[in-house]
């Protein structure tokens, strides 16, 4: 009881030194975060079926390959089926390389979606003192909200 | 005010950092060519994450072009004309999912074709030889 009345002030004095204002909501991207989004993962999906069809066409070479040695002729190409179906398998993949690493993120410094809109929650640590005026002063940049 | 988080790299210094390197925790930095009357600038950061994804393309496409090489029974030359032929299928995708537009997300037209060209090789031809021999020889 008397333990708690001394740990109570204590409590207190650390509730009162913690910001009393939560951080203003960053709306740029933060870079750490990756979320997988729907495209990711239906490219993922496309990816996994484009390899399936790989191992289905190899199984089918390997096949191929086994009624050749029956029939004693000389391997010259796999079937056209299987040719096809590496074609398909290609496509697939191709569509899956492109889609599933992420988007391109625009390097314009000016660009919409480059835009900073608020301020870091570490404003105590931020110096002005740097090499960014050596910028030209553009006196058309608006505020919006 | 509004350059205060920007970070900015000596201006005659155009390095690029790898890959591999680990990142700033500054929100975006920015590099310049020469510190002329216009300092042409970009964002650094989504520079370095779309050479990854760049990187990232070129690899998938080497090893499933590898396995491919492997399944259709290539031998030597023809092989690695394939190989190119995948790498120039690979920066035509890249083109047209940049929208053809490369200076709003690359610095330079090399940076997005020819990058990442020989890098796949290897790769290429490790599942190349797995493939044809899992395929052919066994």
């Amino acid at each position: 009881m008397a333990l708690s009345a001394l740990l109570s002030p204590k409590v207190y004095a650390l509730r009162s030194v913690q910001p009393s204002s939560e951080p203003i909501p960053e709306l740029s991207p933060a870079g750490d975060r990756k979320r997988v989004s729907v495209e990711m993962a239906l490219g993922f999906a496309v990816g996994l079926f484009g390899v399936l069809i790989l191992f289905h066409a190899a199984y089918s070479t390997i096949q191929y390959r086994g009624l050749l040695k029956i029939m004693e002729e000389e391997f010259s190409g796999p079937p056209m089926n299987v040719v096809a179906e590496l074609l398909l398998g290609l496509v697939f993949c191709i569509w899956a390389a492109l889609t599933v690493p992420g988007k391109f993120l625009s390097i314009q410094p000016y660009s919409e979606e480059n835009r900073i809109v608020s301020l870091p929650a570490n404003s105590d640590f931020m110096i002005f003192n740097h090499r960014g005026k050596v910028f030209p002063l553009e006196m058309d940049v608006k505020l919006k909200h | 005010m509004l350059f205060s988080p920007f970070v900015q790299i000596s201006p005659f210094c155009h390095q690029i950092i790898g890959v591999a390197g680990h990142k700033d925790s500054i929100a975006a930095e920015k590099k310049s060519s020469e510190a002329m009357d216009n300092i042409p600038t970009f964002n650094a950061e989504h520079l370095q994450s779309n050479m990854k994804t760049v990187y990232y393309s070129r690899t998938f496409l080497s090893i499933i072009g590898g396995v491919i090489a492997g399944i259709m029974g290539f031998t030597s030359l023809t092989g690695f004309i394939f190989y190119f032929l995948i790498m120039a299928i690979t920066s035509v995708g890249l083109l047209a999912k940049a929208g053809f537009t490369v200076h709003s997300y690359f610095d330079s037209w090399n940076r997005v074709l020819l990058d990442g060209f020989l890098g796949g090789l290897m790769s290429f031809v490790l599942f190349w030889t797995f493939a044809y021999d899992l395929v052919h020889i066994f």
